[in-house]
């Protein structure tokens, strides 16, 4: 065996290269010559070497493959829980106000009502009583009834000079008539039957022919009446329409500039939630919770010793809000401005802050708005009273239900 | 469906790559990159011996991947397909880079003793650099990425004796090149 070919065998045997008996032969003849095992124990040491050098790829490269190929799941759990959050929202606002401003679809049971009209012979005529408040602890009503023809006949000899019923073509003016009239002037009128509230409440009278109704706001009494608890919500639907809540992110940063970074809370730091109800077309007032981080510089006087010291104070703030927007609106009044003033408490002490902001209406619940605010806290520490101020852009979300 | 990648070959793995589900796509993407990101990182590191280069290399050879998946690519032997395709990137690169061959009195490794695995890593990265480029890459393919010498030559179209012989020559020479650093390298290994 030439010396070229042995070392290409040792080579192959430290590669796990060789059969059995080729490995068997090479160890034989290694054993007989042993400046040969330097050679096998370099050859081993180089491969310790190669596997010491072995280098893992960056993680970033991974991210980047997935991004480029489409196939990136952060991106995409990104994208879905976004879309999934604000569709939620968006249906539950939807929801919401469908809630609460559609009519109810409760059901009355109808009365034999068809016994009654027999009674007075059909067709009839209801009249609502224009400027009559509700009161719904009262039993009854009197609604009157009488033969079409009969009221016609009526209403005609009481407006002859008037000329304002010359035919029995006119009802909608006869309705309106009807309307007009009060209690004791209809009650003036002959031939006019009454029944009772119930007996109009329970009936399906809308499905029964021949029912003349004096004007819409019988209909919408009636309504009224039949779905009472309705009405709540659809009250409780226009106090929250005037509610609208903010999401705010400030980027101003405090007025001193410190040696070392905050760390905690980077995310949710600098940042706030707010409700908002509109007292009127201009003035808002509203409470808010914000997360802000102040700074602050002080000295110390110790065994005669000057200590100067930099802190940060993380605050939970707790605030009443008023935004008073200004008459000035702009593009068919999508852009607005408004200033605010906040005040509020922190565990250390008050907070304070001015906002100027422009508001643009992106939709008609969602707008957004920028502005620019300077913030001061103001507190006791070590014996002294310190104010920290920031100052800086802002900017958010306000969602309008 | 729940497939367990781990239990598929490369060869199926890849094929499902190009599934029109995406979680399959990826799940597929996340086995194949667990089994050959190394490999392939460090046969674009040690061929090309320039981070940025074989970076852009490592990317784009799994992208093109992913792509002859989509692409419906029938795939037989999908170890040296993606060494294939990492070689000629790599090529490309080292065109690039204009990463022309190394001269043996050229060479500059680290002047001090090396002190840990990296600089260790840096000598024989360079020393790597001072090898023609058929030895190198049957070196690396061997050394790094763990290939049998049978696997190699399949990859390379040639035969195993040739591959066994590229790898000798090539240990020689680095050998010859890392004679003036045998005590850095011995005080490492140490």
């Amino acid at each position: 065996m030439n010396n070229d070919l042995l070392i290409q065998k040792i080579i192959a045997l430290t590669d796990g290269e060789l059969s059995n008996e080729e490995t068997a032969e090479v160890i034989d003849f290694i054993a007989q010559n042993p400046e040969l095992q330097d050679e096998m124990n370099y050859h081993l040491k180089m491969k310790n070497a190669y596997s010491k050098a072995i280098e893992t790829p960056p993680v970033n490269l991974k991210s980047k493959i997935l991004a480029t190929s489409g196939l990136g799941v952060v991106f995409w759990k990104t994208k879905t829980f976004i879309s999934s959050t604000v569709s939620s929202v968006v249906i539950l606002a939807v929801s919401l106000t469908y809630f609460l401003n559609s009519e109810s679809q409760q059901q009355t049971n109808a009365i034999n009502f068809t016994q009654l009209s027999n009674s007075i012979n059909l067709p009839l005529l209801t009249v609502d009583f224009k400027n009559e408040p509700i009161d719904n602890n009262k039993e009854s009503y009197n609604y009157y009834i009488s033969k079409k023809q009969n009221i016609t006949q009526n209403i005609k000899t009481q407006n002859r000079k008037s000329n304002v019923i010359n035919s029995t073509s006119e009802t909608i003016k006869n309705e309106q008539f009807l309307a007009d009239k009060n209690i004791d002037e209809l009650s003036n009128i002959t031939n006019f039957k009454n029944i009772t509230q119930s007996q109009i409440y329970n009936s399906n009278i809308e499905n029964i022919p021949n029912i003349f109704l004096v004007n819409s706001r019988y209909k919408s009494r009636l309504n009224s009446q039949k779905v009472i608890s309705n009405q709540d919500l659809e009250d409780a639907a226009k106090i929250i329409s005037k509610f609208h809540i903010q999401a705010r992110k400030t980027f101003a940063e405090n007025t001193i500039d410190l040696d070392f970074q905050n760390t905690n809370n980077l995310d949710i730091n600098n940042s706030s939630f707010a409700v908002f109800y509109e007292l009127t077309n201009n003035l808002h007032i509203g409470f808010e919770f914000s997360k802000e981080v102040f700074a602050q510089n002080f000295s110390s006087i110790e065994d005669n010793l000057t200590t100067n010291y930099q802190q940060y104070f993380d605050s939970n703030i707790y605030a009443i809000s008023a935004k008073y927007y200004m008459p000035l609106q702009l593009f068919s009044n999508r852009l607005s401005f408004y200033s605010k003033g906040l005040i509020g408490g922190t565990n250390i002490g008050p907070v304070t802050r001015l906002e100027l902001a422009t508001e643009l209406r992106l939709l008609q619940n969602i707008a957004l708005y920028a502005g620019y605010e300077v913030s001061n806290l103001t507190y006791f520490f070590d014996g002294n009273i310190f104010n920290s101020t920031r100052n800086g852009l802002s900017t958010g979300l306000r969602y309008d239900f | 469906m729940n497939i367990q990648f781990s239990n598929l070959s490369d060869e199926e793995v890849f094929a499902l790559l190009g599934n029109r589900k995406k979680t399959v796509a990826r799940d597929a993407f996340e086995e194949l990159y667990g089994r050959y990101s190394t490999k392939i990182y460090n046969y674009c590191r040690k061929i090309l011996n320039n981070e940025n280069s074989s970076s852009d290399a490592f990317q784009e050879t799994f992208l093109k991947i992913i792509e002859a998946s989509k692409n419906g690519k029938v795939m037989t032997n999908f170890a040296g397909y993606i060494i294939r395709v990492a070689r000629n990137l790599c090529l490309n690169e080292k065109e690039n880079i204009r990463n022309t061959m190394i001269f043996v009195e050229d060479l500059q490794l680290p002047s001090t003793q090396p002190k840990d695995d990296k600089e260790l890593n840096e000598i024989i990265s360079v020393a790597l650099d001072s090898l023609p480029f058929e030895y190198r890459e049957c070196l690396i393919l061997k050394e790094f990425l763990n290939f049998s010498y049978n696997e190699i030559a399949e990859m390379l179209d040639t035969t195993m004796p040739i591959v066994r012989i590229r790898i000798h020559r090539a240990k020689e020479k680095l050998r010859d090149v890392l004679a003036p650093y045998s005590k850095e390298v011995n005080f490492l290994l140490e």
